[in-house]
């Protein structure tokens, strides 16, 4: 049974962690948690929806490009409406938490108010979807989400890593101020930024439908996957994938464990904050993250 | 300047409300009914029906001339099936707009949640599927003065699956996944539990996890270890339909069996071919020959099926909230009250209707045991009592 | 009228969360999403005591008021301890607030999902206005106290209160504990009156509402943040009947005030008759909205749905017009009356404080206490047999930067030294070091004989060194006179309870001495006739005056200046260096000055440090200082003409 909940673990975990990296990425730059990532990927969840049921029946991925494409930029809009002036402004980060928050709330509602409370699935992608493992059973849609998040992320890292933008992206990350005093257009930077983890968001809403289901509060999940990013430091790419798959190892893990006979799956998320709670104490800036020591 | 403008402003307003007061209809006077029902939210596929069931008996009323002449006039707010929420608006119903009574909720919590409010000011308030025992009774087992249900009660639910599984379906091990944050889903779980073990049966697990959560592999993983004959899901058809694809891809063959919650046709959608063989305890079926007159009355106004039971209920709870008005000769609350406990062998849409006055739960209501079979809900069995 | 009643009465409870928060978030600026947690403790226990062991409401309130904020301080300290940034305190508070949820579903007391029903019904409209008051009178009252102003002071700039001696971690555990004091007894409130409690109620869209009011009524203010919450409970009910694109309006609110009014509704301020208008405005658009509604409602189906928006609308803009143009004038016709009314409130105040006087007066205590504030402005007596700062081997890396190498200087008692380099030469860092800002790689600094190696900046700037800095860290949304006054808060002190009640017969003569005390400063360095202006609206040269009358304030035996004539024209550096001499020979202060003006520095200063690259290259007077070839190469290059540069040698 360990077997199988590791493999359950790690199924759960690449999808956090893949909703983790859209957190590190906007906050390496911008030094702020995007709480509306949960609109966003709830939003990309029903662009496929829509073009895969409701509209178009278009396959499984064409409609993943469209709703990676059409997840960027709804992200690259949230950035203009909520955060593009707060930005300019220099405010501090609560602002911004605030007007994620605010548009997190509104952008759930305008579902709630247009498509309805309605739930929806997303066609399978396999017809037979279990492959058995000795003892164990995995899931066909997991191995092929979990290969697409690592060709995503690959892809991220090549574009971060061997683009121009990519590399000014870096620099950003270092110091947003002196790239901009380069002559970099910042703006465009975050565009581009936002249009990056958007699409990841949108990826990871369309796997969140087609293995759960879409419904307009779908983007609560997020909340774990940011945990997985602070557990992994915010701001670090790779911090964010370990941090996501380490959450939801831990969680499958404790879900089957007793205490004294007393199973501890109800008690699931105290032991998951408990552990958060403590790397924050020891590492306050997670495992991976930076500190920066303020300049006087 | 600017006491002008002050002046010329107040001028407007005061032109502005004479007009509209001019304009104003003049309306007869009406029966206020509120209905508290879940129009948005989690379990909306419901309270939409519900509301549009509560209408068509509201217009078959008036139709035929209403309640000694008065027209009802329904007053129907979103509760969002969320408590807070559902408190604030039945204070408004009482408070603002009058009701004489109240219709729904669907939901236990929310009945529940409510019950101060509507008691406090001495309006009936009949709740249409929430099944929870202590909706009616409180925990000191004094009846709650002014809250009605019409609908059956968990204990019987949980012992209808429970002797289901047993004896139609031969069970001899199960196990249970249920909602921890949900009264609902943790009482009936429980109920079920007891009806099987007092049956003879053996529970190999009890899982529970969090409002909200999508993924339950890792508990069904642990359920699949005690390899049960049956899995008891009493949550809403969301659960019930992730629950169902996740056991299926672990490869777990037990049959599935879930409550009133589960009685929402996109449970195929949303499942998949993981629902088919799955039983549910439901409190009606589209089957039921006393309500086709009903469901096609339905179809012709909203063209479309009505998502059961709730629909049902809330056309039961107006026709005898009708008939209680009628026997009271008056709106107040008391003798509302009185008359809502003493109705007996009223027909109904669904049957005959009778109150236990000790406990303001209908008698003798029946469970259907419904199947997934083939993209539909169809008939299996009704149970009137349990033994 | 009864429903209205029972709105305004959900408000008041939100209400007492929101001032409570105001205190934490609108002052410390850490955001919260766990707050709905105590409420939940608060409300349980009270719940607890009162529906299995009928106690009655008032101690049973007390109890979960006592047990969150217990809670608080369990889980404020290892959090707050480790300095998280706001964004990882939003999740570790996040955390708290789901563990607690979780803890409330499956403990037995807590009867699990299902809650405590059937609640008797303690709490109403009354009473929970009457603890709606009491609420911001309270908080009025701390934030007007050294307690208040200590978190006050270090939500403006942590650094600077840390560098006038305030500790962080104790002053913000005591805001953290305040709001959970105050949001659990919200919560006791919530649950008797709504009459049944559940953990599903205490869940995240309830702490962010109230966080939400803080940061969108305004940081640092009671008052904005009171009318956010009212605003948030009140609109949304008129709005009922629009459904569910109420939340997306509520939505959108929050992304509308943050973006167009940066400081919320009122930041910084509190409503009085001369920001009125601004109420109005809001209550008149409010008021405005609801006619709308109403109008909306009662004529969509008669006159159609067209006609009708119009019609609202245009309703919408005359009252939010009326009642926004009546506020305003109201306003300005009440000024006159609300001055003599103040005037003989104030009167009335003093005649009863004055009755009581001699009774409630701890005569003894305030005797102490008023001495200690005397002996703040007392002259230093000088020990000439030792140096008073004595700095061996000192060294300092950033990565692999070295920052300082291996520095050892003295400073002599009475002198003004100064400390020059050029640009990036690390004399800020020493000052940094000194000050403990940063923690020293290795070496020893020697204050009067006492090591100050490993010591927390608090209680070095407490044992006698106080600093300015090279950019301005004043608390700038605080008067001029409150930035001096805060820097007082260790000589004199009067408990928490005195603080929160406001104790006229300690507090207020202590109060009184401080103000006293700060503006005899203020006279020092000329900023008497700017008291009452805030801070950062003070023009440049004044701010750094203040900033070394907040750094006297601490009666300093030796005073650290780094750079105070930055940005500062001839004369204003010319006033600065007579400024600096004054307060030299008047205090009999010891001084280390960083200065890239040489005038000033040659025409003050007794003796001269040089490093560059973090290193000494010189020491001795301003004269053998101008002419050391050392200095000159390292400020103008290798290659230069000494004479040309150097004409005095």
């Amino acid at each position: 049974m360990i077997f199988q909940t590791i493999i359950t673990g790690l199924s759960i975990g690449s999808i956090y962690a893949l909703m983790a990296v859209g957190y590190s990425l906007v906050f390496s730059v911008l030094n702020f948690s995007n709480f509306a990532h949960g609109a966003v990927i709830t939003l990309g969840a029903y662009v496929a929806w829509a073009v895969m049921v409701n509209i178009f029946q278009l396959p499984f991925l064409p409609a993943l490009l469209i709703s990676m494409l059409g997840a960027g930029i709804i992200a690259f809009l949230v950035e203009r409406i909520a955060y593009s002036s707060l930005r300019h402004r220099r405010a501090p980060s609560l602002y911004f938490m605030i007007s994620a928050m605010g548009m997190a709330i509104a952008l759930q509602n305008v579902l709630y108010a247009t498509i309805g409370a309605n739930l929806y699935a997303l066609p399978p992608v396999f017809a037979q979807d279990s492959i058995q493992l000795g003892t164990a059973v995995i899931s066909k849609m997991d191995l092929f989400a979990f290969g697409f998040s690592i060709l995503a992320i690959a892809l991220l890292t090549f574009i971060l890593n061997f683009t121009r933008v990519g590399t000014a992206i870096r620099a950003a990350s270092h110091d947003a101020e002196m790239v901009s005093v380069l002559g970099v257009n910042l703006d465009m930077l975050v565009a581009v930024l936002f249009l990056l983890a958007g699409a990841l968001g949108g990826m990871a809403g369309v796997f969140m439908g087609v293995k759960y289901m879409v419904y307009p509060s779908m983007g609560w999940i997020t909340n774990k996957a940011y945990i997985g990013a602070v557990i992994g430091g915010l701001g670090s790419l790779p911090g964010a994938i370990v941090g996501g798959i380490l959450l939801g190892l831990v969680e499958a893990l404790i879900s089957v464990s007793t205490i004294g006979g007393v199973p501890l799956s109800t008690y699931r998320d105290v032991f998951s904050f408990g552990l958060l709670a403590l790397l924050l104490i020891v590492r306050p800036t997670g495992l991976f993250g930076r500190h920066v020591e303020e300049k006087l | 300047m600017k006491s002008r403008i002050l002046i010329t402003l107040i001028l407007v307003a005061v032109l502005l409300s004479s007009l509209l007061s001019a304009c104003k209809p003049a309306e007869p006077e009406t029966i206020k009914i509120g209905n508290l029902v879940a129009l948005t939210g989690p379990s909306a596929t419901w309270g939409q029906s519900e509301n549009n069931a509560l209408m068509l008996a509201v217009d078959k009323i008036n139709a035929a001339g209403g309640i000694d002449g008065k027209k009802i006039e329904i007053i129907a707010y979103d509760s969002r099936a969320d408590k807070l929420e559902a408190v604030n608006v039945v204070k408004r119903m009482v408070e603002q707009d009058k009701v004489v009574a109240i219709i729904g909720p669907g939901q236990s919590g929310v009945a529940n949640a409510v019950r101060e409010v509507n008691n406090s000011a001495k309006v009936p308030l009949i709740a249409t599927t929430a099944t929870n025992p202590k909706v009616t009774v409180a925990d000191d087992g004094t009846v709650v003065p002014f809250t009605f249900r019409v609908c059956f009660i968990d204990p019987f639910q949980g012992t209808v699956a429970g002797q289901f599984a047993l004896k139609d379906l031969g069970a001899k091990k199960a196990a249970t996944l249920y909602d921890i944050g949900d009264e609902y889903s943790q009482f009936l779980s429980k109920y079920f539990v007891e009806a099987f073990e007092k049956g003879g049966g053996t529970i190999t697990a009890s899982e529970a996890f969090r409002s909200g959560e999508l993924d339950f592999r890792a508990q069904l993983g642990k359920i699949k270890e005690g390899n049960p004959d049956v899995i008891f899901i009493p949550t809403m058809q969301k659960e019930a339909a992730l629950a169902a694809k996740q056991a299926r891809d672990l490869g777990i063959t037990a049959t599935l069996i879930g409550g009133d919650g589960w009685g929402s046709p996109d449970i195929f959608d949303l499942a998949g071919p993981a629902i088919e063989g799955a039983y549910f305890v439901n409190l009606a079926a589209m089957e039921d020959p006393t309500i086709q007159d009903f469901l096609k009355d339905y179809r012709a106004k909203y063209g479309a099926d009505p998502v059961l039971p709730n629909p049902l209920m809330s056309y039961d709870a107006m026709l005898w909230l009708a008939d209680a008005i009628k026997r009271a000769g008056s709106t107040d609350g008391t003798a509302l009250r009185d008359a809502l406990a003493a109705t007996k062998d009223l027909q109904v849409l669904t049957g005959i209707l009778t109150i236990d006055p000790s406990n303001h739960n209908p008698l003798n209501k029946p469970a259907v045991i419904q199947q997934c079979k083939d993209g539909k809900f169809t008939y299996v069995k009704t149970f009137v009592t349990t033994d | 009228m009864a429903y209205a009643q029972a709105i305004f009465t959900n408000a008041a409870i939100y209400i007492i969360a929101t001032m409570g928060l105001a205190i934490f978030t609108g002052y410390t600026g850490l955001f919260s999403l766990g707050h709905a947690a105590f409420m939940a403790i608060g409300g349980y226990t009270a719940a607890i005591l009162t529906y299995f062991f009928k106690v009655p409401l008032l101690p049973a309130l007390i109890a979960g008021v006592i047990l969150s904020v217990l809670v608080s301080v369990i889980i404020g300290y290892p959090t707050l301890r480790v300095k998280l940034r706001s964004d990882y305190f939003a999740i570790a508070t996040l955390g708290f607030g789901e563990a607690v949820k979780v803890l409330l579903e499956n403990l037995e007391i807590t009867q699990g999902a299902r809650g405590l029903p059937g609640i008797t019904k303690l709490a109403d409209p009354f009473n929970t206005f009457l603890f709606m008051i009491l609420t911001i009178w309270l908080c009025r009252n701390f934030l007007h106290s050294n307690y208040g102003r200590k978190i006050i002071a270090i939500g403006q700039d942590p650094v600077a209160a840390e560098m006038i001696g305030i500790r962080l971690l104790p002053n913000q555990m005591l805001s953290l504990a305040i709001s959970a004091g105050f949001a659990g007894l919200s919560g006791g409130l919530l649950a008797h009156y709504i009459t049944f409690i559940q953990p599903a109620i205490f869940n995240m869209d309830l702490s962010s509402l109230i966080t939400a009011g803080v940061v969108c009524g305004g940081m640092g203010s009671l008052t904005g943040p009171f009318v956010a919450v009212a605003l948030f409970i009140v609109i949304p009910e008129l709005f009922r009947g629009l459904a569910l694109w109420r939340l997306v309006m509520y939505g959108a609110l929050l992304v509308v005030i943050i973006n167009f009014r940066p400081k919320g509704l009122f930041g910084y301020e509190e409503i009085n008759l001369n920001n009125a208008p601004k109420l109005f405005t809001i209550i008149g658009i409010t008021v405005g909205l609801t006619v709308a509604a109403s109008i909306y409602n009662e004529y969509a189906s008669y006159w159609g749905r067209f006609p009708s928006v119009l019609a609202a609308l245009a309703a919408a803009v005359a009252i939010s017009f009326i009642v926004s143009y009546a506020g305003r004038w109201l306003s300005s016709a009440l000024k006159p009356f609300s001055a003599k009314f103040s005037k003989s409130m104030s009167a009335f105040y003093a005649r009863y404080v004055a009755a009581f006087q001699k009774a409630f007066t701890p005569t003894r205590r305030l005797e102490v206490q008023l001495n200690a504030l005397k002996e703040r402005l007392a002259v230093v007596r000088l020990d000439h047999s030792q140096p008073v700062l004595k700095i061996e081997h000192l060294s300092k890396k950033f990565g692999g930067v070295v920052a300082v190498n291996d520095l050892s200087f003295e400073v002599r008692p009475g002198e003004i030294l100064g400390l020059i380099g050029p640009n990036g030469s690390g004399k800020t860092t020493v000052f940094n070091l000194i000050s403990g800002v940063y923690p020293i790689d290795s070496g020893d600094i020697l204050f009067e004989k006492k090591n100050l190696v490993g010591q927390p900046p608090t209680a070095i700037v407490l044992s006698g060194i106080s600093r300015t800095f090279q950019n301005i860290r004043l608390f700038g949304s605080m008067t001029v006179l409150e930035n001096v006054q805060t820097a007082l808060h260790t000589a004199s002190n009067y408990s928490l309870l005195e603080a929160f009640i406001q104790w006229p017969w300690s507090v207020n003569p202590m109060e009184q001495r401080q103000r006293e005390q700060a503006l005899e400063l203020l006279k020092l360095v000329d900023l008497e006739e700017y008291a009452d202006r805030v801070a950062k609206t003070l023009p440049y040269g004044l701010q750094r005056k203040l900033e070394i009358a907040r750094a006297l304030a601490l009666n300093p035996r030796l005073l650290l200046l780094d750079e105070p004539a930055a940005g500062m024209n001839p004369k204003e550096s010319l006033e600065l260096v007579d400024l600096i001499a004054r307060i030299h020979k008047l205090r009999n202060l010891t001084i280390i000055l960083i200065e890239h003006h040489m005038d000033v520095v040659m025409n003050i200063c007794e003796r001269i440090v040089v490093i560059n690259f973090g290193s000494k290259i010189a020491e001795g007077t301003p004269q053998e200082i101008q002419c050391n070839p050392a200095v000159l190469e390292a400020y103008l290059g290798d290659k230069v003409e000494v004479e040309e540069y150097a004409p005095l040698c």
